[in-house]
């Protein structure tokens, strides 16, 4: 941008130069040092009522790639989040001494609080007055959320990340017959499947990731999948199941009516060496588009250097799919 | 050959006398004392009769003086007797010294207490004196009436010389010449006066023999305010503390482009907002607490979105005046500062405008005189430098700096009904226009921007000076404001909008009276009644929009959560006030009196449902004034109008001491009255304010002010501090703020093309949301505020100026870490509250213009250069989306605006 704009500076009468963004460091796709990152937490299902056991597991990893088996400490937040709080958890909920730490391991199994829709949800509560409490208000896919916490560390740094898990709430404040109607169109939201990465897909495509949707996920790879020459640019392009981007009704806030809407997908891009045209790729609801694309161009390396790299799919209502591969780069 | 007398006494005496003047008073020399037994003298001689000498002719043409001392024998009945030389000057001057003296007749002397026989000494002086030759009559005072800041002659002033009795007067011609013949010498009143004029009264002291040609510079009269002024002292103020600029001066001033209304951003007291903001940051008040008059009456924003530009064509304002605080009784609904912006009369004749243009708008003016009594003015402005940006710049500019669209239009007719009677309608209309689109590579981050803002007013001004000296005015109005923000993030059918929309009606009436009830003493009361109509539209997160005290950081995503809300408030503040202005020598007093009472009138009480039907509320409230104990006698007067007073001590001509205060109210921001985003039953905020400082005039342009204040502020809107507050509360009013500082001006006006001034200010405020909490740093404070400007004309049409800023940086809260959520993006975990600042600002500007008077024109050319050092001032904390490195946003690095302008 700058050089454009002083370019044009030279061309103009008018002597201008805007506000320029500064440099902040590594896009926030490249993964790298020692410190634990979490990049995804994982709740299975994706949305439930309150009281169904979820299963939760994460997704970190650091310069020399993904950690396995961390020793996460999990723990549930149980206080609601102010309303005008500009996070999406409330600090109340990083407070250790309000949030109760159950077990550490990479996985976390509990139900979601029986409370959920009254503490995180749009259901009628009161506070120790017996005065009626401000709900909690829905996002855009009218969807509510619980916060679960997971905290690493590993050689004395920690990454804190927080699962919002959807819960599966009655509609509250919207006519009987809305209601009916909404009960009778929605359905869970599931997870949604990353089916393929794939290297180069115009030119010589290279597998990076196979899955089949029906079956379980592969193991994350000990060897390079493939190998890319240094400092090379290729295309990738990731996929997803022809169900990942599910229908669902909301009940919209503004026009009062129920109204059909379809998961738009969101990917994130992390990769430990290289760097990314961009950090985060997506189709909107509206694009019927089962993939999409990003460029990655190698790091230039003067000795073969393993390259981790790992995709987070997310649909709009908060499922989650990850997966990891690992590239070769060669000098 | 001296007569025997039988009891001859021996006294001396001593008369002078000159030849042109009746002979003054005889100094006599006391008589010896008399010995035991010998006759006394009980009463000397008194001459009745005096003579005077002939003045030898030659001797008196060449000019030479001399003194004849006689010998005089006066007899008992007071007749002159012989007549000797004793010591003579010559023999002319003797003889014509002893033949006056034979003239001369005596009260006798009285010895023992009988008239009786004496000889006195006498001098007899010859003195040349000049003499006045009566010529017919003579102009001995005169003098040029010329407008105080343009100096540009006065016509049609009255000049009277009122101890002279009425009639003993003059009017200026037209060029603004007065004369006066054959005033007596001696001490008298003048009394200039015009009904456009700010009256004043002067002495001057007329000798004799001497003309006394005087220049009196006066100052144009404050509608309806003004009436009467001190002469050779500063007009007095109205407000305990005011800066008032000319536009001649604004308009000069570096930085501004040529914008009179931007000066009120380098006034002292006056903060620096945020670059693209435009905000008024004054004595550490919020900028919604600062109130904008224009002749009276409230407008909503003083600057286009972005503080580009004002929002009222400089060419129609006369003057603007910051109080930042202790401002009197005729204005109130703020607990900040108090702008008043005057319109400007229209030129008497002809047609007049101008055309100016540069790289970010064009305006136009034109006025004429359509008839004798009947004059007009349309002005018009409308933006471009969006577009120009766009042709110049990398496309991405706009995702950092939003540049606005606008434009603004107004129109004045103004009638003159008959001698100082005058009617004045105004429309003002300024409209905002922000549309953005910043498209990425994620759908679900794109974001947008649509923002619009508009406000009308519509504006009768009704004034009349009656013939007893009182003024009245009438100033209906009503108007509409609009404003609509849309932020967009994502895109399709789920896309959050975050927006707010409020439409408000305003009417409003302010009246006032005044006229001088005794000597010294001129009362004044009005009404100030403002109704007000807001429908309002709210979809979003309730965290946007952040209202201050809200702990956030530039470029976080807003939460996901929406919620929506449609509510109506009326409110209706019907002000009735009353202030004095009582002249006691040097001391100024301006109490008065401001009954701010404010109907509540809204609906729903609770989010909208469609299980209950919505109920509405109604309801008075009243900025009480905040009194100590609970006792209950003190009871009324919480509910008793809020005082203000003013006082001003002129302790010499130079050196002035003023102090003021009062109890200010503001009415709740209806913005803050949604049942699901705030709190229907928030009330008046209130504010008390403290000031003194004093005024030292070193020379009669160059001014130094030295200003102290302090400012409590009670009941404030702030976020409640439970994370599940009850159903329509989420916004209590347990907020209270302080705010303390002092702030000093040295200001040169305008004076052989020199103008300038060097402010500084030394605030802090600071703001507790709840009580029991510790006190943190006003999200706008900053602890030094300097600015220095200068602008002077170098002569061929040149001129140039340049002004130097230096702010302390805002306070900001630290992010200490961050967190990973929902898998797609971090928040960051704060650190204390405002326990940061960012860098400290500072800017040098500077202007240079060149101007050429054509034959029935005037065409300028200018450049205004912007951070001429290409300092880059950092404006806002950025981080990287982890939150894990900072940097910083930073303001406008060089701009240089060319611009021209026309006039005619």
């Amino acid at each position: 941008m700058r050089r454009s704009l002083n370019l044009a500076l030279w061309a103009a009468p008018l002597v201008l130069a805007a506000a320029c963004k500064p440099d902040l460091g590594a896009p926030v796709s490249v993964v790298e040092g020692t410190d634990p990152r979490i990049l995804a937490v994982r709740g299975v299902p994706a949305e439930a009522p309150a009281g169904t056991p979820v299963t939760y597991d994460i997704l970190a990893a650091n310069v020399d790639g993904r950690i396995a088996n961390p020793a996460v400490a999990w723990a549930e937040c149980n206080q609601r989040k102010p309303p005008a709080d500009g996070n999406a958890v409330g600090a109340a909920c990083l407070d250790e001494t309000l949030v109760p730490v159950d077990m550490t391991g990479p996985t976390y199994m509990a139900p979601i609080l029986s409370d959920a829709c009254k503490l995180f949800g749009p259901q009628p509560s009161v506070d120790k007055n017996n005065v009626a409490i401000r709900p909690s208000d829905p996002d855009v896919t009218g969807g509510f959320y619980a916060p679960i916490r997971a905290e690493l560390t590993v050689g004395g740094a920690t990454s804190i990340a927080f699962a919002l898990e959807r819960i599966t709430c009655t509609l509250a404040n919207v006519p009987a017959d809305a209601a009916a109607q909404f009960n009778m169109l929605v359905t869970p939201n599931q997870n949604p499947i990353l089916t393929s990465l794939t290297l180069d897909p115009d030119g010589s495509p290279s597998a990076l990731y196979v899955r089949d949707p029906k079956g379980a996920a592969p193991p994350p790879p000990t060897t390079p999948v493939t190998w890319v020459g240094s400092g090379a640019t290729f295309d990738l392009e990731m996929a997803w199941s022809a169900d990942s981007p599910e229908s669902f009704p909301v009940w919209n806030v503004q026009t009062l009516t129920l109204d059909m809407h379809r998961e738009a997908m969101s990917a994130s891009w992390y990769v430990t060496a290289g760097e990314f045209q961009h950090d985060r790729t997506g189709r909107a609801e509206t694009e019927t588009d089962l993939t999409t694309r990003n460029q990655w161009t190698a790091p230039v390396v003067t000795a073969s250097t393993n390259v981790h790299l790992w995709i987070v799919l997310r649909d709009s209502r908060g499922g989650i799919d990850f997966a990891e591969t690992t590239i070769e780069v060669r000098p | 050959m001296i007569r025997p007398f039988p009891k001859l006494v021996s006294l001396a005496l001593v008369i002078c006398a000159s030849t042109s003047v009746v002979p003054r008073r005889a100094v006599a020399q006391e008589a010896a004392p008399a010995a035991p037994g010998e006759p006394v003298v009980t009463k000397a001689p008194k001459l009745v009769h005096f003579v005077e000498a002939v003045y030898p002719k030659d001797r008196h043409d060449a000019g030479i003086t001399a003194s004849v001392l006689l010998s005089i024998e006066i007899g008992d009945d007071g007749k002159v007797g012989d007549v000797e030389v004793v010591q003579g000057a010559a023999p002319d001057f003797d003889a014509a010294a002893v033949a006056a003296a034979k003239q001369f007749v005596f009260e006798p002397a009285e010895i023992d207490g009988q008239p009786a026989p004496v000889k006195i000494t006498y001098k007899y002086d010859f003195t040349i004196k000049e003499q006045l030759v009566k010529l017919g009559p003579q102009i001995n005072f005169d003098g040029v009436v010329l407008e105080r800041f343009k100096k540009k002659p006065m016509a049609n002033v009255r000049v009277a010389l009122k101890d002279l009795g009425p009639g003993v007067e003059g009017v200026t011609d037209e060029d603004g010449h007065f004369a006066f013949t054959d005033v007596p010498p001696g001490k008298h009143k003048v009394e200039l006066s015009n009904p456009k004029l700010i009256t004043v009264s002067t002495e001057e002291d007329i000798t004799v023999g001497k003309r006394r040609t005087v220049k009196y510079l006066v100052e144009e009269r404050e509608e309806g305010v003004d009436d009467e002024a001190v002469v050779r002292a500063p007009r007095i103020k109205k407000e305990a503390v005011e800066t008032r600029i000319r536009t001649e001066e604004a308009r000069r001033v570096p930085g501004t482009q040529g914008d009179t209304l931007k000066v009120v951003q380098n006034l002292p007291g006056v903060g620096r907002s945020a670059f693209g903001s435009g905000q008024l940051i004054v004595w550490g008040s919020a900028p919604k607490e600062t109130v904008v008059n224009v002749d009276g009456v409230e407008i909503p924003a003083l600057y286009h979105v972005g503080g580009l530009r004002s929002t009222i064509n400089s060419d129609l304002v006369r003057s603007i005046d910051l109080s930042p605080g202790s401002y009197g009784a005729e204005y109130g609904r703020g607990l900040g500062g108090l702008v008043k912006i005057e319109l400007a009369p229209l030129p008497k004749e002809g047609v007049h405008g101008y055309v100016a243009a540069d790289v970010i708008d064009t305006s136009a003016m034109l006025s004429a005189a359509l008839t004798k009594n009947l004059r007009l003015a349309v002005a018009g402005r409308i933006s471009y430098l969006d577009r120009v940006l766009q042709s110049v710049t990398s496309e991405d500019v706009g995702e950092f700096v939003p540049i606005p669209r606008y434009d603004d239009y107004q129109a004045r007719l103004t009638l003159s009904l008959r001698q100082d009677e005058e009617i004045a309608a105004t429309f003002l209309a300024s409209d905002d226009h922000l549309r953005r689109s910043i498209p990425a590579s994620d759908p679900a981050q794109d974001r947008g921007q649509n923002s619009d803002s508009a406000y009308k007013r519509f504006i009768v001004r009704y004034t009349r000076l009656l013939p007893d000296g009182a003024s009245l005015s009438v100033t209906p109005s009503f108007g509409r404001d609009t404003s609509t923000s849309d932020l967009v993030f994502g895109n399709g059918a789920t896309a959050q909008h975050i927006g707010v929309t409020v439409d408000t009606w305003h009417y409003g009436v302010r009246g006032a009276y005044r006229r001088k009830i005794a000597q010294g003493t001129t009362l004044s009361f009005g009404l100030d009644m403002q109704a007000r109509a807001y429908s309002a539209h709210r979809v979003g997160s309730a965290n946007l929009p952040s209202r201050e005290g809200d702990i956030t950081v530039f470029g976080q995503l807003p939460p996901k959560e929406i919620g929506v809300d449609q509510w109506d408030v009326t409110l209706t503040d019907t002000a009735p006030f009353v202030t004095a202005e009582i002249v006691a020598g040097r001391l100024t007093l301006l109490p008065g009196l401001r009954f701010d009472p404010v109907l509540v009138d809204g609906s729903p009480t609770r989010p909208r449902s469609d299980a209950t039907a919505d109920r509405g509320y109604e309801r008075f409230d009243l900025p009480g004034n905040p009194l100590p104990g609970h006792s209950q006698w003190l009871t009324p007067l919480r509910y008793a109008p809020n005082p203000r007073l003013v006082a001003t001590l002129r302790a010499t001509k130079r050196l002035s001491f003023t102090a003021g205060g009062g109890v200010y109210g503001q009415p709740p921001d209806v913005e803050d009255m949604s049942p699901v985003f705030g709190n229907p039953s928030v009330n008046l905020s209130r504010a008390i304010h403290l000031s003194g400082g004093a005024s030292f005039k070193l020379r009669p342009t160059l001014t130094f002010e030295v200003v102290g204040f302090y400012k409590k502020l009670y009941d404030l809107v702030s976020r409640s501090e439970s994370p599940s507050p009850p159903v329509a509360q989420s916004l209590t009013q347990d907020g209270i703020g302080r705010s303390y500082g002092v702030q000093a001006l040295l200001r040169q006006e305008l004076m052989k093309g020199f103008f300038g001034w060097v402010t500084y200010s030394l605030i802090r405020s600071e703001r507790k949301d709840h009580p029991d909490q510790d006190w943190r740093l006003f999200d706008y404070d900053q602890t030094h505020v300097l600015a220095v400007l200068a602008s002077y004309q170098f002569g061929h049409g040149w001129e140039g100026g340049a002004r130097f800023r230096y702010t302390t940086g805002a306070p900001r809260t630290p992010v200490i870490g961050s967190f990973l959520v929902g898998s797609d993006e971090y928040d960051p975990i704060f650190g204390a509250h405002n326990s940061i600042r960012l860098p400290a600002f500072y800017q040098l500007d500077a202007r240079v213009e060149r101007s050429w008077v054509l034959r029935r024109a005037k065409l300028n050319l200018f450049l205004d250069v912007q951070n001429v050092t290409n300092r880059k001032n950092p404006e806002e904390i950025i981080y990287n989306p982890q939150f894990t490195v900072k940097g910083y946003i930073t303001g406008l690095p060089t701009l240089a605006v060319l611009g021209a302008r026309l006039e005619f």
